[in-house]
C-alpha cells in the first residue's frame, strides 16, 4: 500500500492559479461527486482535495448546502463536489435525496465514494448501492491506518474486483493518498470502458424473479412515457419500487394517464404483498438483507487476516459521558463553559473591534469633507455595519466550540442526552443542537435544522428557535437592563433568557398539537468514535459559518444601515428652520463673548438649542414621521415613538436598535456617547418600560437576513407565519407586562 | 403501504406462526421488545415493527433481521446504545419498543 505525500497537489495549485479555468476546454473537465455514509471523514477528503478553492452555495430548491471546489491535475479541470452524507440511496432525509438526485440526474462522470475503513461492513452497504446504480465507482478507504492497525488485512485486489470497482487507500487526517484519488480519478475518465465492470447483486431468487417480472411491466407499459424509462434504469427502478421508494413511486403516480396510475400502483401493491407473504417481511429488509449478503460474501472472500477492533476508550468514555446521572450535569458544564468563553473571551476582541471601526470613522471624517457624504459613510455604514461585525469574535468562539464538539463526536452523544427532555416537548433530541446555536446566532441555527429528518419536526424547530435569544439582542439587554437595573443587570438578562426558553417549550407544544400534528420522529442516531479533532478541521467549519455571518452583515445589514441612514436624514428642515437655529447659536455665542453669561451657562443653553434642533430635525425626517405614525399601535406598551421607531429598525438585526437609539439621541448634534445614551434613556423611560421593551425585542423574530434563510429553508408561508405568529406574540407579551405592571408600580 | 406490513404481522400472531422465529437457529428464547433487553447482552433481531420508513432507516445503519447486536448500555428506562456491524447507535427509546429481538446463545 503506497502513500504518497502529496507533492503534485502543492503544483496543481500555482497552475490552478495559472491558468485559471478555460471554460472553453469542455473536454478537459470532468465532474466528480464525493459521497458517504456519516462520520466516514468526506469532509475532510474534500478539503484536502480542494484545498480552499471550494464554493459553499444551495441546491435550487431545496434546502441542502452544496460544496464543491475544483482542482487542476495533469491537464483536467476536476470540479468535485461533496455531497451530504446518507447512509442509503432510498432517501428519509432531504439530504439523502439531494444526494441520490445528483447521482441520478447530474450523472458525475466519476463518483468517489468515501468508506470508513474501520468499519467496512456497514460502510459497504452505500456502495453496494452506488454499484446497483450503474456509477462509475472509485471506492476511497479512509481512515486506513486504523484498519491497518487493528490487525486486520485485507486484499484490495480481491475487492476491488468483486466490488467492481477501484479501491484506494487514504489517511484524511493526515492528507495520505490524495493525489491517488485524482490520479484514478484521471484514469477511470480516461479509460473507455464505460462502467468499470457490471457488478450485479444477487437478491436471491425470488426477489430477482419480481425484479425482472416488474421490470418487463415497466418496459411492456411505460415505453409511451419516455420520461420515466429514459431517467432511470428498469432493473434499478423496479427494485426501488420494491422497496416502496416514495419518489419513484410518486413518478408513476404522476403518469399522465389515470388508468396507468391505477394499473401500476395495483401491480406493484400485488408484488410487494406477494413478497411480503412469502418472507414474513417487506421486500425492502429482505433486499437489505441480501446486499448485506453480497458485502460479506466479498469480505469474506478478500480478508486475508481478520481482527475485531475494539472500541473499549469509547465505550469506556460513553460510560461516563452518557451516564444516567452525570451525563446531563456534564453536558450542562461543557456548555456552560463554552459560553463562558464567547462571552467573556470574546469581549476582548470586540472590544479591540469597537475601537478600530471608531478610529476608521475618524479617520474618514478627515479624508471626506462634511456634508451628506460624510454622514452617510461614517454614521450610517461604518455606525450600523460595524455594529455587528463587533460581535463576530463572540459568533466565532460559539462556532469553534461546536465545532469541536462536532469533531469529537460528542454532538451526537449531546442529542442522545438531549432526547428525552426534548421528547417531553414533542421534539426530536437532534433538534437541542439548532435550538443551541441560535443562542449564538439564529441564521446558522436555522441551518442546522436541515439534519432533522422529518418535516414537522424541523417546522417546530424553526419556528421556536426564534425564542433561543441570539447574540445579535444580546446588546439590547445589557443597555436597558444596565440602565434600569443596574444591581440586578445579570439576573434581569438570566430572566429573559429564561422567558425565551419558556416561550419556545410551550408553543414547540402549541404548534405540535394544532398546525404540526404527529409524533416525534424516533431518535436512532450513529454515536461516532471520539476522534481528536484536527484544528485545521475546526477552523474549517467555525470559518464555513462565521462566513455566513459577516456576509449577512456585509450585504443586508449594509442595505439596511443606509437604508436607515436616508430615512433619518431625509426630508431635512427647510433653510429658514436652518437659519433660524445658527442664529439663536450666534446669539448665545455672542452673549458669550460678551461675557453676559458664564461658560457654564452657555454650553447649557448650546446643547438645550442642538437638543430642540436635533428633535426637530429627527420628528421632520421620515423616520420620525413613521415613528409617529406608528405610536398608537406601540403606546399600550409602554413605548413612545422613539422606542417604537427602534423596534422597528430591528428587523434589520436587534443589534439596530442600539444602534438606532443611539442615532436617534445623537443626531441632536452631540458626540456619540454610551454614557449620554444610558442617560437620555433613564430620563425618558421607566424600569417597567425597559423590561417591557427587552421582552418585545426578545420576543419578535430575530432580524430580516434570519427571515431570508427561514424563506428560503421552508417557503415563504411558514416565513409570513413565523412573521405574524412572532410580532402577535411579542406585543401581547409586553402588552401584559406593561399593563399588569403599571398596577402594581 | 405504511400499513402492509402491520396488517401481516397481525396475521401472522393470529395463525400463531412466526416466520421469522422458526425459521432462525434453534435454541432461539423468547422474543422480547429491545427496551428490555439487559445491558451487555448480545441479542439477535427478529423484526422491526413498524412502516418501511423506520426499517429502511434501521436496514441501513446495520440493523435487520438476523443480525447480532450487543446492548451496550441502558440510559434512561429505555434509550439505549446497541453495538452492532462494528458501529455504535443510540436509539430512543419510542425505537426501542418497535425492535422485536430474542437472547442470543453465545
Amino acid at each position: 500500500m503506497e502513500h504518497t505525500k502529496d507533492p503534485l497537489i502543492k503544483s496543481s495549485n500555482l497552475s490552478a492559479k495559472r491558468e485559471s479555468i478555460n471554460p472553453r476546454e469542455k473536454q478537459k473537465i470532468i465532474n466528480a461527486a464525493l459521497v458517504g455514509s456519516p462520520n466516514c471523514g468526506k469532509t475532510t477528503i474534500f478539503n484536502n482535495l480542494t484545498g480552499a478553492r471550494q464554493h459553499v452555495g444551495n441546491y435550487p430548491g431545496v434546502t441542502v448546502e452544496q460544496k464543491t471546489g475544483h482542482v487542476i491535475f495533469k491537464g483536467y479541470d476536476i470540479n468535485i463536489i461533496d455531497l451530504p452524507g446518507t447512509y442509503n440511496l432510498t432517501p428519509f432525509s432531504a439530504e439523502e435525496e439531494v444526494t441520490r438526485r445528483h447521482l441520478i440526474y447530474s450523472k458525475p462522470d466519476v463518483v468517489i465514494n468515501i468508506v470508513d475503513a474501520s468499519n467496512l461492513e456497514r460502510n459497504l452497504y452505500l456502495t453496494s448501492q452506488l454499484i446497483e446504480l450503474g456509477t462509475r465507482l472509485i471506492i476511497v478507504f479512509n481512515m486506513s491506518d486504523i484498519l491497518n492497525n487493528s490487525g486486520t488485512v485485507i486484499n484490495n485486489e480481491v475487492l476491488s474486483e468483486l466490488l467492481g470497482a477501484p479501491i484506494i487507500n487514504t489517511v484524511g487526517s493526515k492528507n495520505i493518498g490524495t493525489s491517488d484519488i485524482l490520479g484514478k480519478i484521471v484514469e477511470v475518465f480516461e479509460s473507455n470502458e464505460k462502467i468499470a465492470k457490471t457488478i450485479k447483486i444477487n437478491y436471491g431468487e425470488e426477489i430477482e424473479h419480481e425484479i425482472s417480472r416488474m421490470s418487463d411491466f415497466l418496459s411492456h407499459n411505460l415505453d409511451s412515457s419516455p420520461g420515466f424509462t429514459g431517467k432511470y434504469d428498469k432493473r434499478w427502478a423496479s427494485i426501488k419500487l420494491l422497496e416502496q421508494d416514495k419518489e419513484i413511486s410518486g413518478e408513476l403516480a404522476m403518469l399522465p394517464d389515470k388508468e396507468d396510475r391505477a394499473m401500476f400502483s395495483s401491480f406493484v401493491e400485488k408484488t410487494i404483498r406477494h413478497v411480503t407473504s412469502i418472507f414474513a417481511d417487506l421486500p425492502a429488509t429482505v433486499i437489505a438483507e441480501a446486499r448485506y449478503g453480497f458485502i460479506n460474501g466479498a469480505l469474506k472472500e478478500a480478508t486475508i487476516k481478520k481482527n475485531e477492533i475494539v472500541l473499549s476508550f469509547s465505550d469506556k468514555l460513553d460510560r461516563v459521558l452518557l451516564n444516567r446521572f452525570f451525563g446531563l450535569p456534564i453536558f450542562g458544564l461543557i456548555m456552560w463553559i463554552i459560553f463562558q468563553l464567547a462571552f467573556k473571551v470574546g469581549d476582548y476582541p470586540t472590544r479591540w473591534m469597537g475601537l478600530g471601526f471608531e478610529k476608521l470613522g475618524v479617520l474618514l471624517s478627515v479624508i471626506i469633507p462634511a456634508g451628506l457624504l460624510r454622514s452617510l459613510v461614517v454614521d450610517g455604514i461604518i455606525g450600523g455595519v460595524g455594529g455587528v461585525l463587533v460581535f463576530t469574535p463572540k459568533i466565532a468562539i460559539l462556532f469553534i466550540g461546536i465545532s469541536i464538539l462536532e469533531d469529537t463526536g460528542y454532538m451526537a452523544r449531546a442529542a442522545f442526552i438531549m432526547d428525552r427532555i426534548m421528547h417531553r416537548i414533542g421534539l426530536h433530541g437532534k433538534s437541542f443542537i439548532p435550538m443551541l446555536i441560535g443562542f449564538g446566532c439564529t441564521i446558522p441555527a436555522y441551518m442546522c435544522c436541515r439534519t432533522l429528518e422529518d418535516k414537522n419536526d424541523r417546522m417546530i424547530t424553526m419556528h421556536i428557535n426564534t425564542f433561543m435569544s441570539c447574540g445579535g439582542r444580546l446588546p439590547v439587554y445589557i443597555l436597558f437592563a444596565g440602565v434600569f437595573f443596574p444591581k440586578n443587570a445579570g439576573s434581569v438578562i438570566f430572566s429573559i433568557y429564561i422567558i425565551g426558553i419558556v416561550m419556545a417549550v410551550l408553543f414547540a407544544k402549541v404548534l405540535r398539537a394544532t398546525r404540526f400534528k404527529g409524533e416525534a420522529e424516533p431518535f436512532v442516531m450513529e454515536l461516532p468514535v471520539y476522534r481528536l479533532p484536527t484544528p485545521k478541521g475546526v477552523l474549517f467549519h467555525m470559518w464555513d459559518r462565521t462566513w455566513q455571518y459577516i456576509k449577512k452583515a456585509g450585504t443586508v445589514i449594509v442595505a439596511v444601515s443606509i437604508l436607515m441612514w436616508i430615512l433619518f436624514t431625509f426630508p431635512r428642515v427647510g433653510l429658514a428652520q436652518q437659519a433660524d437655529i445658527s442664529s439663536k447659536i450666534a446669539t448665545v455665542t455672542q452673549s458669550y463673548n460678551r461675557s453676559e453669561i458664564s461658560k457654564q451657562q452657555y454650553e447649557s443653553r448650546l446643547s438645550e438649542i442642538k437638543d430642540d434642533a436635533g428633535s426637530a430635525k429627527l420628528e421632520y425626517s421620515a423616520a420620525g414621521r413613521i415613528g409617529k405614525f406608528i405610536e398608537p399601535v406601540f403606546k399600550p406598551l409602554g413605548f413612545d415613538w422613539k422606542l417604537a421607531l427602534a423596534s422597528i429598525s430591528g428587523i434589520a438585526g436587534k443589534e439596530v436598535v442600539v444602534s438606532t437609539l443611539g442615532t436617534l439621541y445623537s443626531i441632536s448634534g452631540n458626540e456619540k456617547n454610551s454614557a449620554e445614551l444610558k442617560n437620555a434613556i433613564s430620563n425618558d423611560y421607566n424600569p417597567l418600560t425597559g423590561y417591557s421593551f427587552m421582552l418585545f425585542s426578545l420576543l419578535y423574530f430575530p432580524c430580516i437576513a434570519s427571515l431570508a434563510v427561514f424563506k428560503r429553508e421552508v417557503g415563504s408561508r411558514e416565513m409570513f407565519f413565523q412573521i405574524g405568529f412572532t410580532l402577535l406574540l411579542a406585543w401581547s407579551v409586553s402588552f401584559l407586562v406593561f399593563q399588569a405592571g403599571k398596577i402594581f408600580i | 403501504m405504511d400499513d402492509l406490513k402491520d396488517n401481516l404481522t397481525i396475521s401472522d400472531t393470529d395463525t400463531g406462526t412466526d416466520l421469522k422465529a422458526v425459521s432462525a437457529k434453534p435454541g432461539v428464547g423468547t422474543v422480547i421488545l429491545l427496551n428490555a433487553a439487559i445491558p451487555g447482552k448480545k441479542y439477535i433481531v427478529q423484526r422491526i415493527v413498524g412502516g418501511h420508513g423506520i426499517s429502511g432507516r434501521l436496514n441501513a445503519m446495520g440493523i435487520l433481521p438476523k443480525e447480532v447486536i450487543t446492548v451496550i448500555f441502558q440510559t434512561w428506562g429505555g434509550p439505549l446504545t446497541i453495538a452492532v456491524k462494528g458501529v455504535r447507535i443510540a436509539l430512543g427509546r419510542g425505537i426501542t419498543h418497535k425492535i422485536e429481538v430474542s437472547e442470543a446463545n453465545a
